[in-house]
Protein backbone atom coordinates (compact mmCIF):
# COMPACT_ATOMS: atom_id res chain seq x y z
CA UNK A 1 0.00 0.00 0.00
CA UNK A 2 2.78 2.45 0.89
CA UNK A 3 4.45 1.47 -2.36
CA UNK A 4 1.30 2.36 -4.27
CA UNK A 5 1.08 5.68 -2.41
CA UNK A 6 4.68 6.43 -3.34
CA UNK A 7 3.91 5.74 -6.99
CA UNK A 8 0.83 7.97 -6.92
CA UNK A 9 2.89 10.73 -5.30
CA UNK A 10 5.59 10.40 -7.94
CA UNK A 11 3.04 10.36 -10.77
CA UNK A 12 1.42 13.50 -9.39
CA UNK A 13 4.80 15.24 -9.23
CA UNK A 14 5.61 14.27 -12.82
CA UNK A 15 2.28 15.38 -14.20
CA UNK A 16 2.33 18.70 -12.30
CA UNK A 17 5.83 19.39 -13.55
CA UNK A 18 4.62 18.90 -17.12
CA UNK A 19 1.50 20.98 -16.64
CA UNK A 20 3.27 24.29 -16.24
CA UNK A 21 0.07 26.35 -16.49
CA UNK A 22 -1.12 25.07 -13.11
CA UNK A 23 1.83 26.44 -11.21
CA UNK A 24 3.10 29.22 -13.49
CA UNK A 25 -0.13 31.14 -13.93
CA UNK A 26 -0.70 31.65 -10.17
CA UNK A 27 2.91 32.81 -9.79
CA UNK A 28 2.63 35.29 -12.67
CA UNK A 29 -0.78 36.45 -11.48
CA UNK A 30 0.59 37.00 -7.97
CA UNK A 31 3.61 38.98 -9.13
CA UNK A 32 1.55 41.17 -11.47
CA UNK A 33 -1.14 42.03 -8.94
CA UNK A 34 1.32 42.69 -6.13
CA UNK A 35 3.34 44.98 -8.43
CA UNK A 36 0.24 46.93 -9.50
CA UNK A 37 -0.77 48.05 -6.02
CA UNK A 38 2.10 50.53 -5.50
CA UNK A 39 1.41 51.96 -8.97
CA UNK A 40 -2.30 52.38 -8.45
CA UNK A 41 -2.65 53.20 -4.75
CA UNK A 42 0.18 55.38 -3.61
CA UNK A 43 3.93 55.47 -3.60
CA UNK A 44 4.10 56.59 -0.02
CA UNK A 45 5.94 53.89 1.98
CA UNK A 46 3.90 54.65 5.07
CA UNK A 47 0.57 54.01 3.31
CA UNK A 48 1.82 50.90 1.58
CA UNK A 49 3.40 49.28 4.61
CA UNK A 50 0.10 49.78 6.45
CA UNK A 51 -1.79 47.99 3.66
CA UNK A 52 0.89 45.39 2.88
CA UNK A 53 -0.39 42.46 5.01
CA UNK A 54 -3.92 42.74 3.60
CA UNK A 55 -2.80 43.16 0.00
CA UNK A 56 -0.43 40.20 0.21
CA UNK A 57 -3.06 37.94 1.70
CA UNK A 58 -5.69 38.91 -0.88
CA UNK A 59 -3.24 38.27 -3.72
CA UNK A 60 -2.23 34.89 -2.28
CA UNK A 61 -5.86 33.87 -1.87
CA UNK A 62 -6.83 34.90 -5.40
CA UNK A 63 -3.82 33.33 -7.07
CA UNK A 64 -4.21 29.98 -5.31
CA UNK A 65 -7.82 29.96 -6.53
CA UNK A 66 -6.53 29.81 -10.10
CA UNK A 67 -5.12 26.32 -9.80
CA UNK A 68 -6.85 24.75 -6.88
CA UNK A 69 -10.23 23.76 -8.28
CA UNK A 70 -8.78 21.48 -10.95
CA UNK A 71 -7.36 19.17 -8.30
CA UNK A 72 -9.50 16.16 -9.29
CA UNK A 73 -10.92 17.27 -12.61
CA UNK A 74 -8.21 16.02 -14.95
CA UNK A 75 -8.08 12.58 -13.32
CA UNK A 76 -11.86 12.38 -13.64
CA UNK A 77 -11.85 13.36 -17.32
CA UNK A 78 -9.08 11.00 -18.45
CA UNK A 79 -10.23 7.96 -16.51
CA UNK A 80 -7.45 7.88 -13.91
CA UNK A 81 -10.00 8.01 -11.08
CA UNK A 82 -11.64 4.86 -12.48
CA UNK A 83 -8.28 3.12 -12.31
CA UNK A 84 -7.71 4.32 -8.73
CA UNK A 85 -11.05 2.84 -7.73
CA UNK A 86 -10.50 -0.41 -9.63
CA UNK A 87 -7.17 -0.84 -7.82
CA UNK A 88 -8.86 -0.08 -4.50
CA UNK A 89 -6.49 2.76 -3.74
CA UNK A 90 -7.56 4.12 -0.38
CA UNK A 91 -9.55 7.24 -1.27
CA UNK A 92 -8.43 8.94 1.94
CA UNK A 93 -4.73 8.63 1.20
CA UNK A 94 -5.36 9.58 -2.42
CA UNK A 95 -7.06 12.81 -1.36
CA UNK A 96 -4.34 13.67 1.19
CA UNK A 97 -1.63 13.06 -1.43
CA UNK A 98 -3.43 15.18 -4.00
CA UNK A 99 -3.90 18.06 -1.56
CA UNK A 100 -0.24 17.85 -0.53
CA UNK A 101 1.09 17.91 -4.10
CA UNK A 102 -1.34 20.66 -5.05
CA UNK A 103 -0.14 22.73 -2.08
CA UNK A 104 3.51 22.17 -3.00
CA UNK A 105 2.92 23.38 -6.55
CA UNK A 106 0.32 26.09 -6.13
CA UNK A 107 0.91 27.61 -2.69
CA UNK A 108 4.55 27.03 -1.80
CA UNK A 109 6.05 29.08 -4.69
CA UNK A 110 3.69 31.95 -3.86
CA UNK A 111 4.61 31.84 -0.17
CA UNK A 112 8.29 32.07 -1.10
CA UNK A 113 7.62 34.86 -3.60
CA UNK A 114 5.60 36.81 -1.08
CA UNK A 115 8.84 37.72 0.67
CA UNK A 116 9.26 40.24 -2.17
CA UNK A 117 6.61 42.41 -0.51
CA UNK A 118 9.25 43.90 1.77
CA UNK A 119 10.56 45.63 -1.38
CA UNK A 120 7.33 46.16 -3.30
CA UNK A 121 5.00 47.17 -0.50
CA UNK A 122 7.53 48.34 2.10
CA UNK A 123 6.45 45.77 4.64
CA UNK A 124 8.77 46.28 7.65
CA UNK A 125 11.32 43.50 7.42
CA UNK A 126 10.68 42.30 10.99
CA UNK A 127 7.09 41.53 9.91
CA UNK A 128 8.21 39.21 7.15
CA UNK A 129 8.66 36.15 9.38
CA UNK A 130 5.18 36.67 10.80
CA UNK A 131 3.69 37.08 7.30
CA UNK A 132 5.39 33.90 6.07
CA UNK A 133 4.31 31.97 9.16
CA UNK A 134 0.72 33.09 8.69
CA UNK A 135 0.85 32.00 5.03
CA UNK A 136 2.37 28.63 5.96
CA UNK A 137 -0.46 28.02 8.41
CA UNK A 138 -3.26 29.52 6.34
CA UNK A 139 -2.70 28.24 2.81
CA UNK A 140 -3.08 24.52 3.72
CA UNK A 141 -6.60 25.34 4.94
CA UNK A 142 -7.35 27.08 1.64
CA UNK A 143 -6.04 23.97 -0.15
CA UNK A 144 -8.46 21.84 1.88
CA UNK A 145 -11.38 24.03 0.81
CA UNK A 146 -10.08 23.89 -2.75
CA UNK A 147 -10.07 20.09 -2.69
CA UNK A 148 -13.64 20.05 -1.41
CA UNK A 149 -14.70 22.52 -4.10
CA UNK A 150 -12.85 20.49 -6.74
CA UNK A 151 -14.53 17.26 -5.66
CA UNK A 152 -17.97 18.87 -5.58
CA UNK A 153 -17.64 20.62 -8.93
CA UNK A 154 -16.25 17.66 -10.93
CA UNK A 155 -17.31 18.01 -14.55
CA UNK A 156 -19.30 21.15 -13.79
CA UNK A 157 -18.81 24.83 -14.52
CA UNK A 158 -15.61 26.37 -13.25
CA UNK A 159 -17.36 29.21 -11.37
CA UNK A 160 -18.62 26.76 -8.75
CA UNK A 161 -15.12 26.19 -7.34
CA UNK A 162 -14.31 29.80 -6.37
CA UNK A 163 -17.90 30.29 -5.22
CA UNK A 164 -17.32 27.54 -2.65
CA UNK A 165 -13.73 28.39 -1.69
CA UNK A 166 -13.92 32.18 -1.31
CA UNK A 167 -16.59 32.48 1.39
CA UNK A 168 -15.09 29.57 3.35
CA UNK A 169 -11.63 31.15 3.27
CA UNK A 170 -12.71 34.50 4.72
CA UNK A 171 -11.88 33.63 8.37
CA UNK A 172 -8.39 32.55 7.28
CA UNK A 173 -7.95 35.81 5.36
CA UNK A 174 -9.01 37.83 8.39
CA UNK A 175 -6.78 35.91 10.80
CA UNK A 176 -3.82 35.98 8.43
CA UNK A 177 -3.89 39.73 7.98
CA UNK A 178 -4.71 40.38 11.64
CA UNK A 179 -1.70 38.36 12.78
CA UNK A 180 0.69 40.56 10.80
CA UNK A 181 -0.98 43.89 11.64
CA UNK A 182 -1.21 43.03 15.32
CA UNK A 183 2.49 42.12 15.34
CA UNK A 184 3.36 45.43 13.64
CA UNK A 185 1.28 47.21 16.30
CA UNK A 186 3.38 45.58 18.96
CA UNK A 187 0.97 42.81 20.00
CA UNK A 188 1.59 39.10 20.23
CA UNK A 189 0.28 37.31 17.07
CA UNK A 190 0.42 33.78 18.51
CA UNK A 191 -3.35 33.72 19.12
CA UNK A 192 -3.99 33.93 15.39
CA UNK A 193 -1.36 31.30 14.61
CA UNK A 194 -2.81 28.86 17.11
CA UNK A 195 -6.29 29.53 15.77
CA UNK A 196 -5.22 28.81 12.18
CA UNK A 197 -3.38 25.67 13.24
CA UNK A 198 -6.43 24.53 15.20
CA UNK A 199 -8.69 25.17 12.18
CA UNK A 200 -6.37 23.09 10.00
CA UNK A 201 -6.21 20.18 12.44
CA UNK A 202 -9.97 20.30 12.95
CA UNK A 203 -10.81 20.51 9.24
CA UNK A 204 -8.30 17.98 7.88
CA UNK A 205 -10.30 14.83 8.73
CA UNK A 206 -13.67 16.50 8.16
CA UNK A 207 -12.84 17.81 4.69
CA UNK A 208 -11.13 14.57 3.65
CA UNK A 209 -14.25 12.61 4.49
CA UNK A 210 -16.42 15.21 2.77
CA UNK A 211 -14.21 14.85 -0.33
CA UNK A 212 -14.60 11.06 -0.27
CA UNK A 213 -18.36 11.54 -0.19
CA UNK A 214 -18.27 14.11 -2.98
CA UNK A 215 -16.10 11.93 -5.21
CA UNK A 216 -18.29 8.90 -4.54
CA UNK A 217 -21.30 10.92 -5.72
CA UNK A 218 -19.85 10.69 -9.21
CA UNK A 219 -19.54 6.93 -8.87
CA UNK A 220 -23.15 6.21 -8.04
CA UNK B 1 -13.67 -17.23 -11.16
CA UNK B 2 -16.36 -14.57 -11.38
CA UNK B 3 -19.96 -15.16 -10.44
CA UNK B 4 -22.59 -12.51 -11.06
CA UNK B 5 -25.84 -13.19 -9.27
CA UNK B 6 -29.07 -11.29 -9.99
CA UNK B 7 -27.24 -8.09 -10.79
CA UNK B 8 -29.40 -5.02 -11.36
CA UNK B 9 -28.21 -1.48 -11.81
CA UNK B 10 -30.40 1.59 -11.76
CA UNK B 11 -29.28 4.95 -13.06
CA UNK B 12 -31.57 7.76 -11.86
CA UNK B 13 -34.58 5.52 -11.18
CA UNK B 14 -34.36 3.66 -14.48
CA UNK B 15 -32.91 0.17 -14.54
CA UNK B 16 -30.17 -0.30 -17.13
CA UNK B 17 -30.33 -4.05 -16.68
CA UNK B 18 -32.08 -6.35 -14.25
CA UNK B 19 -31.40 -9.81 -12.81
CA UNK B 20 -28.28 -10.42 -14.81
CA UNK B 21 -26.60 -13.76 -14.11
CA UNK B 22 -23.23 -14.76 -15.41
CA UNK B 23 -20.64 -17.34 -14.51
CA UNK B 24 -17.10 -16.95 -15.71
CA UNK B 25 -14.74 -19.89 -15.48
CA UNK B 26 -10.99 -19.55 -15.70
CA UNK B 27 -9.52 -19.40 -19.20
CA UNK B 28 -12.64 -17.94 -20.76
CA UNK B 29 -13.15 -14.95 -22.96
CA UNK B 30 -16.53 -13.30 -22.50
CA UNK B 31 -17.92 -10.80 -24.90
CA UNK B 32 -20.50 -8.33 -23.62
CA UNK B 33 -22.62 -6.94 -26.40
CA UNK B 34 -25.58 -4.62 -26.50
CA UNK B 35 -26.87 -1.50 -28.15
CA UNK B 36 -25.42 1.95 -27.42
CA UNK B 37 -26.24 3.13 -23.95
CA UNK B 38 -27.43 -0.30 -22.88
CA UNK B 39 -25.07 -0.38 -19.89
CA UNK B 40 -22.08 -2.35 -21.13
CA UNK B 41 -19.58 0.04 -19.57
CA UNK B 42 -21.63 0.17 -16.36
CA UNK B 43 -21.61 -3.62 -16.20
CA UNK B 44 -17.80 -3.66 -16.59
CA UNK B 45 -17.46 -1.03 -13.87
CA UNK B 46 -19.68 -3.18 -11.63
CA UNK B 47 -17.62 -6.32 -12.02
CA UNK B 48 -14.33 -4.49 -11.54
CA UNK B 49 -15.63 -2.89 -8.35
CA UNK B 50 -15.60 0.74 -9.50
CA UNK B 51 -19.36 1.22 -9.24
CA UNK B 52 -20.53 -0.53 -6.11
CA UNK B 53 -24.09 0.68 -5.69
CA UNK B 54 -25.64 -2.22 -7.56
CA UNK B 55 -28.26 -4.69 -6.43
CA UNK B 56 -27.38 -8.37 -6.39
CA UNK B 57 -24.05 -10.01 -5.73
CA UNK B 58 -20.72 -10.24 -7.52
CA UNK B 59 -18.28 -12.88 -6.33
CA UNK B 60 -14.67 -12.84 -7.48
CA UNK B 61 -12.78 -16.01 -6.52
CA UNK B 62 -15.66 -16.83 -4.12
CA UNK B 63 -15.38 -13.52 -2.29
CA UNK B 64 -17.67 -10.53 -2.52
CA UNK B 65 -16.00 -8.02 -4.81
CA UNK B 66 -16.80 -5.19 -2.40
CA UNK B 67 -14.83 -6.86 0.40
CA UNK B 68 -11.67 -7.73 -1.49
CA UNK B 69 -8.79 -5.54 -0.41
CA UNK B 70 -6.92 -5.66 -3.67
CA UNK B 71 -8.45 -7.84 -6.39
CA UNK B 72 -6.09 -8.82 -9.18
CA UNK B 73 -8.24 -7.26 -11.89
CA UNK B 74 -6.90 -5.20 -14.76
CA UNK B 75 -9.39 -2.56 -15.86
CA UNK B 76 -9.06 -0.56 -19.07
CA UNK B 77 -11.99 1.73 -19.75
CA UNK B 78 -12.67 3.67 -22.90
CA UNK B 79 -11.10 6.62 -21.13
CA UNK B 80 -7.60 5.21 -21.14
CA UNK B 81 -6.23 6.81 -17.95
CA UNK B 82 -3.27 8.30 -19.81
CA UNK B 83 -2.30 11.94 -19.65
CA UNK B 84 -1.76 13.68 -22.97
CA UNK B 85 0.90 16.07 -21.67
CA UNK B 86 3.18 13.26 -20.44
CA UNK B 87 5.43 11.31 -22.78
CA UNK B 88 4.58 7.75 -23.76
CA UNK B 89 7.29 6.41 -21.44
CA UNK B 90 6.18 8.53 -18.46
CA UNK B 91 2.61 7.38 -18.96
CA UNK B 92 3.56 3.71 -19.11
CA UNK B 93 6.15 3.88 -16.33
CA UNK B 94 3.79 5.63 -13.91
CA UNK B 95 0.72 3.61 -14.74
CA UNK B 96 -0.50 2.19 -11.45
CA UNK B 97 -1.86 -0.97 -13.07
CA UNK B 98 1.64 -1.93 -14.13
CA UNK B 99 3.74 -2.93 -11.13
CA UNK B 100 6.86 -3.82 -13.12
CA UNK B 101 7.73 -1.55 -16.00
CA UNK B 102 9.55 -3.49 -18.71
CA UNK B 103 10.38 -1.26 -21.66
CA UNK B 104 11.59 -4.05 -23.97
CA UNK B 105 8.47 -6.12 -23.45
CA UNK B 106 6.21 -3.16 -24.25
CA UNK B 107 8.31 -2.35 -27.31
CA UNK B 108 7.89 -5.93 -28.55
CA UNK B 109 4.13 -5.81 -28.18
CA UNK B 110 3.98 -2.41 -29.86
CA UNK B 111 5.88 -3.71 -32.86
CA UNK B 112 3.54 -6.74 -32.95
CA UNK B 113 0.69 -4.24 -33.20
CA UNK B 114 2.53 -2.52 -36.03
CA UNK B 115 2.75 0.68 -34.06
CA UNK B 116 5.83 2.87 -34.31
CA UNK B 117 6.00 5.31 -31.40
CA UNK B 118 8.76 7.39 -29.93
CA UNK B 119 8.80 6.92 -26.18
CA UNK B 120 9.96 10.47 -25.54
CA UNK B 121 7.10 12.15 -27.44
CA UNK B 122 4.03 13.50 -25.68
CA UNK B 123 1.15 11.08 -25.86
CA UNK B 124 -1.13 13.87 -27.10
CA UNK B 125 0.64 13.80 -30.47
CA UNK B 126 -0.64 10.33 -31.28
CA UNK B 127 -3.93 9.31 -32.81
CA UNK B 128 -6.68 7.47 -30.93
CA UNK B 129 -5.74 4.22 -32.67
CA UNK B 130 -2.11 4.54 -31.62
CA UNK B 131 -3.11 5.38 -28.04
CA UNK B 132 -5.29 2.28 -28.06
CA UNK B 133 -2.35 0.19 -29.19
CA UNK B 134 -0.18 1.67 -26.43
CA UNK B 135 -2.88 0.83 -23.88
CA UNK B 136 -3.26 -2.70 -25.25
CA UNK B 137 0.52 -3.24 -25.11
CA UNK B 138 0.32 -2.30 -21.45
CA UNK B 139 -2.54 -4.78 -21.03
CA UNK B 140 -0.40 -7.46 -22.68
CA UNK B 141 2.45 -6.84 -20.21
CA UNK B 142 0.43 -6.90 -17.00
CA UNK B 143 -0.40 -10.19 -15.29
CA UNK B 144 -3.84 -10.35 -13.71
CA UNK B 145 -6.49 -12.94 -12.95
CA UNK B 146 -9.21 -11.08 -14.76
CA UNK B 147 -8.94 -8.50 -17.50
CA UNK B 148 -11.83 -6.12 -17.99
CA UNK B 149 -11.58 -4.23 -21.26
CA UNK B 150 -14.02 -1.69 -22.60
CA UNK B 151 -14.20 -1.58 -26.40
CA UNK B 152 -10.69 -2.93 -26.99
CA UNK B 153 -11.36 -3.40 -30.72
CA UNK B 154 -12.57 0.09 -31.50
CA UNK B 155 -10.14 2.32 -33.43
CA UNK B 156 -7.97 -0.69 -34.27
CA UNK B 157 -6.82 -1.57 -37.79
CA UNK B 158 -6.92 -5.15 -39.13
CA UNK B 159 -3.35 -5.86 -38.03
CA UNK B 160 -4.20 -4.68 -34.51
CA UNK B 161 -7.34 -6.83 -34.36
CA UNK B 162 -5.43 -9.98 -35.33
CA UNK B 163 -2.71 -9.18 -32.83
CA UNK B 164 -5.21 -8.55 -30.03
CA UNK B 165 -6.99 -11.85 -30.72
CA UNK B 166 -3.60 -13.53 -30.48
CA UNK B 167 -2.89 -11.84 -27.11
CA UNK B 168 -6.34 -12.87 -25.84
CA UNK B 169 -5.57 -16.47 -26.67
CA UNK B 170 -2.16 -16.22 -25.00
CA UNK B 171 -3.65 -14.68 -21.82
CA UNK B 172 -6.29 -17.40 -21.48
CA UNK B 173 -3.73 -20.13 -22.00
CA UNK B 174 -1.86 -18.64 -19.03
CA UNK B 175 -5.01 -19.14 -16.93
CA UNK B 176 -6.54 -15.66 -16.95
CA UNK B 177 -10.03 -14.67 -18.03
CA UNK B 178 -11.08 -11.75 -20.14
CA UNK B 179 -14.32 -9.78 -20.27
CA UNK B 180 -14.65 -7.25 -23.04
CA UNK B 181 -17.35 -5.20 -24.70
CA UNK B 182 -17.84 -4.76 -28.39
CA UNK B 183 -20.77 -3.78 -30.51
CA UNK B 184 -19.24 -5.01 -33.69
CA UNK B 185 -18.56 -8.59 -34.65
CA UNK B 186 -14.98 -8.38 -33.62
CA UNK B 187 -13.06 -10.53 -31.23
CA UNK B 188 -13.22 -14.26 -30.79
CA UNK B 189 -14.91 -15.25 -27.55
CA UNK B 190 -15.91 -18.43 -25.81
CA UNK B 191 -19.17 -17.02 -24.47
CA UNK B 192 -21.28 -13.98 -25.16
CA UNK B 193 -23.92 -12.12 -23.22
CA UNK B 194 -26.16 -9.42 -24.57
CA UNK B 195 -27.07 -6.74 -22.05
CA UNK B 196 -30.23 -5.96 -24.03
CA UNK B 197 -31.61 -9.38 -22.95
CA UNK B 198 -31.72 -8.17 -19.35
CA UNK B 199 -33.80 -5.10 -19.99
CA UNK B 200 -37.22 -5.19 -18.46
CA UNK B 201 -39.35 -2.97 -20.62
Amino acid sequence: MTNLAKRIFYKELVSYRKRSSTYLSPIVFFLITIALYPLALSNDPADLSFLAPGITWICVLLSTLLSIQNIFNEDFEDGTLDIFFSLRVSTLSLIILKILVNWIFSSLPIIILSSTVIFLLFLPSEGLVILLTSLFLGTPVISLFGALAGALSLGKSSILGPAIVLPLSLPILIMGTSSVTSFLNGENPSFYFLMMLAIFIFLLPLICYACIGALRLHYE
Amino acid sequence: MLKVDNLSYAYTDKYLFENLNLYLDIKTITKVSGSNGSGKTTFLKNISGILQDYEGEILFLNENIKDIFSPNIFYAGHKNGFKDNLTVEENLKNDLRNPKFDLDKIKNYLSDFGCEVSFSTSLGNYSEGQKKKILLSLFACVKADLYVLDEPFSNLDDEGIDCLNEIFWQKTSEGSSIVFTSHENQGKSSQEINIDDFKND
